[in-house]
């Protein structure tokens, strides 16, 4: 068993990173600040493949264990193959569109690592006399239920009949070498969740009075 | 409105967007094709892709043939990238995939505590999966059962080899494997029931694939060299020796599979039933004639019910203890780089032995099992386990 132990503890070690975030006040407003957001390998390639790459952040305000509210913010990004610009898109609970114009990926890359997101929830809807926590789940390219349930559908029709396994059930005893970022969906689903993605990470902040936090000019 | 809602609808909101702003002519398919694939034709490739030039670029299309490719065990990695075609309106669909390593290793190790018998558990198994090009699969596994305390004793020592050819002379739809062993298997317990099973073993099997999820399979076993013996109590007072010398054997089995992954499966279930004469040339393993596994969703967590221990024994040569009758539940671990995907367990059972107790008395063990397996970037699948059962009429 001793040896058993660093074993395991190689296995369950999470891979770490500095992601944090902060809470912000403007105007009448609480939002929030995701910092040193790390991307995942590869990211700044698949910014330039011409498809529409979106993150995903689901903010919740928490009481205690009460979820108070919940915003979700989208930003897409998509590469102008012909006018080689990014066009950049944040929305808001799916409204209020703001576009922008990049041309170089260190930019988009930049505004991705540091997301400002200052008027999530009216401050009259902060409770006033007890701490809150925020908390951030960021997924890049999510994926819906429906969709994942039909990919599912898909694959335990055809997985067994790859083209290293025709037959099927050979494979059914042996192997299954699927590709580890479907795998992560697909455990994602098994957890319960409604939404699921390949990279994702969540962020919790400090417990914090709104309403004794400065005002932040933008 | 809940969480989920919203997300659903802002991702119904912008998941139809094409890859081009509402002022562009919209795209248009050029052309589909592959790179990075050297053993896996194209064509399989963009058979997945329901997109072909003339048609208009679909991004949510794109995206779900990304995950379909993901799930095929040939590849990776896979990427998908759009690419300027010709005219400004025309783009070109490159798919690149990074072939997955054919070899492929599985290991388990436990330790258990089972009737009065305390074991280790050691298997290994590496396996080729493309050998000649055709999705022919070698492997070689062995299985180490090292008896170390208790009043009884339970040893068990098994190397295999196995060819399996997916497509027999080329035929779509029937399979054939040939499987080489040795086994050297002893147990007894401590009302002096007895086995003990030496020698070398050799299996041939023609397997025909049907429906969407159905098989049978047609085998012969052979055993050139026996030295098999077994001692059981049949009813009060009558002990039985048998020095068996069954060289050969027929069977056929029928089963259906319609779970999404042998290793970790979140739906689906599967099931065999073999007849035959001798049937299960591994019946000196103890292996159950009919098998049977559910899995439904739990909570957070996933909750199986196994009949005749894990899938396709009759195929697979590496070694799950498991008992006859049991119900695991099971949660995900966190995947990391080092983890593609984990679970832990735990596992309670029922199950019934060979033999009577010289009262005539049926001996059964209730126990449990507990563990983790893994899909490990670096040791392909690992199982890591403790077990331990009793009798509960003891």
């Amino acid at each position: 068993m001793r040896v058993l132990i660093p074993f395991l503890f190689v296995f369950f070690a999470a891979s770490s990173f500095a992601a944090e975030l902060v809470p912000l006040r403007h105007n009448e407003h609480l939002g929030a600040r995701v910092q040193a957001n790390e991307l995942p390998d590869g990211f700044r390639r698949d910014l330039t493949s011409g498809l529409t790459n979106r993150l995903m952040i689901r903010v919740t305000l928490h009481r205690a264990t009460q979820q108070l509210h919940t915003r979700s913010v989208q930003i897409a990004v998509r590469y102008d193959l012909w006018d080689e610009k990014f066009i950049v898109t944040t929305q808001l609970d799916g409204v209020g569109a703001d576009t922008v114009d990049l041309t170089d990926v260190q930019q988009v890359i930049q505004r991705l690592q540091e997301i400002r997101l200052p008027e999530l929830f009216s401050m009259s809807a902060v409770p006033a006399d007890s701490d809150v926590t925020m908390r951030a789940v960021v997924l890049l390219n999510p994926i819906d239920r429906e969709r994942m349930d039909a990919i599912r559908e898909w694959v335990a029709q055809n997985s067994n009949r790859s083209s290293l396994d025709p037959a099927g059930v050979l494979g059914a005893g042996d192997m299954s070498v699927s590709n580890a970022i479907f795998n992560r969906i697909f455990e994602q689903y098994a957890s319960g969740s409604d939404l699921a993605s390949a990279w994702q990470r969540t962020l919790t902040t400090k417990p914090f009075r709104a309403h004794e936090m400065p005002k932040e000019a933008r | 409105m809940k969480v989920s809602g919203v997300a659903t609808l802002l991702l119904l909101a912008s998941g139809a967007s094409s890859a081009q702003t509402t002022n562009d002519p919209p795209l248009v398919v050029q052309s589909v094709e592959c790179r990075g694939n050297r053993s896996t034709s194209c064509e399989f490739i963009r058979s997945h892709l329901n997109l072909a030039a003339g048609m208009p670029v679909d991004e949510a299309e794109i995206r779900n043939a990304q995950l379909r490719l993901s799930s095929v065990r040939n590849f990776e990695a896979v990427d998908v990238r759009l690419q300027r075609g010709t005219q400004r309106a025309a783009a070109i669909v490159v798919i690149e995939v990074t072939e997955a390593s054919l070899i492929t290793t599985e290991s388990v190790a436990g330790l258990s505590s089972r009737l009065d018998s305390t074991r280790s558990v050691f298997a290994t198994r590496v396996a080729h999966h493309n050998l000649f090009g055709g999705g022919e699969t070698i492997d070689l596994s062995g299985v180490a059962v090292t008896p170390f305390a208790g009043d009884a004793h339970d040893e068990d020592y098994q190397v295999h080899l196995r060819y399996a050819d997916p497509n027999l002379f080329g035929a779509d739809h029937f399979f054939g494997i040939a499987r080489l062993s040795w086994m050297n298997t002893r147990r007894q317990d401590i009302y002096g029931n007895f086995s003990d099973f030496e020698g070398p073993e050799i299996d041939l099997r023609v397997g025909h694939r049907f429906g969407a999820f159905s098989y049978v399979t047609f085998g012969a076993t052979f055993r050139p060299k026996l030295d098999f013996t077994t001692g059981e109590w049949d009813g009060p007072g009558d002990f039985d020796v048998n020095v068996r010398h069954n060289h050969y054997g027929l069977n056929i089995i029928y089963g259906w599979n319609t779970e999404d992954d042998l290793y970790f499966p979140t739906r689906g279930h599967s099931f065999h039933v073999g007849a035959g004469w001798d049937f299960g040339s591994g019946s000196p393993a103890n292996r159950s004639h009919i098998q049977y596994r559910k899995t439904w969703h739990v909570n957070d967590g996933l909750l199986t019910l196994k009949l005749g221990g894990s899938p396709s024994p009759e195929y697979r040569t590496s070694f799950e203890e498991s008992q006859l009758l049991s119900v695991s539940y099971s949660q995900a671990l966190q995947a990391s780089d080092h983890l593609k995907r984990g679970r832990w367990y735990v596992e309670p059972g029922v199950g019934y032995t060979a033999g009577f107790t010289p009262d005539g008395d049926r001996i059964y063990e209730v126990g449990i099992k507990a563990g983790v397996r893994l899909d490990t970037t670096s040791f392909g699948i690992v199982d890591l386990y403790l077990m331990g059962t009793r009798d509960p009429q003891r």
